[in-house]
């Protein structure tokens, strides 16, 4: 029984968003609809100001809020620890989205955010986008997942329409691991294709993945030797994403930024 | 000529509604349903325009649904994601629950003077009730699902499964409950059970709704356990405001056409000392209501100047995130 997590190191995270575009090319998700994301904000007051960036994936927390609230138990934290959604059972309520503290969830229907055509009508599924929409994919993009990977009581793949939809750890990946290993190095070629792509791709090797319950564990001695603190901790939820701060990185749930 | 008679259950509504048909013919028959009679009365024509407004915004709701989806009612990834549809559906519930509330004073707590308004609060209850489980039903991406996924996922820990149970208690409980004053049991020993088992529900029902936005803590504007008090208040209100409303539409706004209890009650202060205790309750619970949330004292300006903090935003990015920006 692994308990997977990931630790991000703030200090080497250069804010590229090369997660972001390897999360989406993953898991196929539409632009807009960040699974991983790198969110830019702004600290200080002029002359002061400073840029920040801050990578967010789900926490996949070990007490999820989520899964308290689904009224269906669509939302489940699976046997290694990873928090999943079931496609098949989510009845679209939207109640999760709600009840996640970060902000992680992400409803299929989506408009493109940012402007443009929209992607799921220029690549239409052919089975499915009708009105109700019980069976047959929400889109159908050439650069899909491949047919055999989709899983969609795990959340994988190019989901039905009107679900939430959510980071799942890779899970496609993940769960091929062989059992107990202790870290999931994407520099061990043994262990590379089970690694999440957000941590394949990290380019200044800012992401580790390991499992949280062995404490021979590569992110377990970066959590203790270098502090490993979690994302809006107060609320009880104990994410299993622990960000390294150092001496530049910056966490913002820590500072409460009033502009009022 | 068929002699009108009040009917006494459904079977006999429909017997009548089947030889009304055979006797008029379809055109006149549609005629006389939608006019509520054979020559339209004041309720009939409110009734008539209230159906064509009704079909109008049905019609422009399922363009949107089909043309663009829930973006076109704001429920989005980004923001709050409960758009229009869960606001028009508390409000829908919270209104029966509120009807049920105001019925429940001369069924229950035997204030008999308001003994004429019980059965349209009954009635209206019912038909609120259905409007809200309708809306809600489009809200969901998949609500022909949630048939068996709730039972079968049972998921005790989620307030919306609660609310589902006890609004479906409610609902059944008005049913028979109609029914009952529909045979003039008013008095009955199963009369009397059912309005308690109904206050009871009802008041489970619009507490449990309020539980559904107070528990969520990394929601700061809602959270709270008052919000449940809050919305059990204004449940209450809104209720009153209905049958005030509904019960002078129903006479075209005109006392003398009502019959003789009905007017009685409406000549009194009776209803108004209600409705204005109720708007004062209201009022007062506001700042309280949203005070706790966001760490502001009782005072109503400082509730409502927390609105605009970014830190009691309702943003998807919950409280203490700054708002993200372009690289």
């Amino acid at each position: 029984m692994a308990k997977w997590g990931m630790v991000i190191d703030l200090e080497k995270c250069v804010g590229c968003q090369a997660c972001t575009v390897a999360c989406g090319m993953e898991n196929t998700r539409t632009p807009g609809e960040h699974w991983q994301d790198v969110i830019f904000f702004q600290e200080g007051e002029y002359p002061n100001a400073q840029i920040k960036w801050f990578p967010r994936p789900c926490m996949h927390c070990e007490n999820p809020s989520c899964v308290a609230v689904c009224p269906v138990r669509a939302t489940y934290k699976s046997e290694d620890g990873q928090v999943l959604i079931d496609w098949d059972r989510c009845i679209g309520c939207h109640y999760c989205m709600i009840a996640c503290p970060y902000g992680v969830r992400f409803f299929q229907n989506q408009p493109p955010t940012y402007g443009g055509p929209d992607i799921m009508q220029v690549f239409p599924s052919e089975d499915g986008h009708s009105l109700i929409g019980e069976e047959g994919r929400n889109w159908n993009p050439p650069w899909r997942m491949p047919d055999h990977l989709q899983d969609w009581a795990h959340g994988v793949g190019v989901g039905p329409r009107n679900v939430v939809t959510k980071c799942n750890f890779c899970y496609h990946r993940v769960s091929k691991a062989p059992k107990g290993l202790a870290d999931l190095d994407p520099q061990n070629p043994a262990t590379r294709d089970y690694t999440p792509a957000c941590v394949v791709t990290c380019a200044p090797g800012a992401r580790f993945f390991g499992d949280l319950a062995n404490p021979q564990s590569e992110v377990n001695k970066l959590i203790a030797n270098k502090n490993g603190m979690r994302l809006l901790d107060h609320f009880g939820n104990k994410p299993q994403v622990y960000y390294l701060t150092g001496e530049g990185g910056s966490v913002p749930s820590n500072r409460a930024v009033n502009k009022a | 000529m068929i002699a009108i008679k009040q009917p006494r259950d459904f079977a006999e509504v429909f017997r009548m509604l089947g030889e009304l048909y055979r006797e008029v013919g379809a055109m006149e028959f549609l005629r006389i349903s939608l006019n509520l009679g054979r020559t339209p009365s004041v309720a009939g024509n409110m009734w008539k325009w209230g159906l064509i407004g009704s079909l109008i915004t049905f019609a422009w709701c399922m363009y949107m649904e089909v043309a663009e989806g829930h973006r076109a009612l704001n429920m989005l990834s980004d923001g709050i994601n409960w758009g229009a549809q869960i606001p028009t559906y508390v409000f829908f519930a919270l209104t029966s629950s509120g009807l049920t509330m105001i019925a429940a004073m001369p069924m229950v707590f035997g204030f008999k003077q308001f003994y004429p308004i019980a059965k349209r609060c009954i009635w209206l209850s019912i038909i609120t009730l259905g409007a809200g489980f309708t809306v809600l039903a489009f809200e969901l991406g998949h609500p022909f699902r949630m048939l068996w996924a709730v039972p079968t996922g049972l998921q005790v820990m989620s307030p919306m499964f609660w609310m589902g149970v006890f609004y479906t208690i409610d609902l059944a409980l008005l049913i028979i409950k109609f029914y009952l004053l529909w045979q003039d049991d008013w008095d009955s020993g199963l009369s009397h059970f059912i309005g308690t088992a109904s206050f009871v529900a009802v008041i489970l029902a619009s507490g449990m709704l309020g539980l559904l936005f107070g528990s969520m803590v990394m929601r700061p504007m809602w959270y709270g356990s008052f919000t449940s008090i809050y919305f059990m208040l204004t449940a209450a209100l809104s209720g009153a405001a209905m049958i005030v409303l509904s019960a002078y539409i129903a006479y075209g706004f005109k006392r003398e056409r009502m019959p003789e209890t009905l007017r009685r009650l409406a000549s009194t202060d009776e209803l108004p000392k209600v409705f204005a205790t109720l708007i004062g309750i209201a009022l007062v619970m506001i700042p309280r209501a949203c005070g706790p949330a966001c760490g502001a004292t009782s005072t109503a300006s400082k509730a409502f100047t927390s609105w605009s903090s970014p830190r009691c935003s309702t943003s998807r990015y919950g409280s203490g995130w700054p708002s993200p920006s372009s690289p």
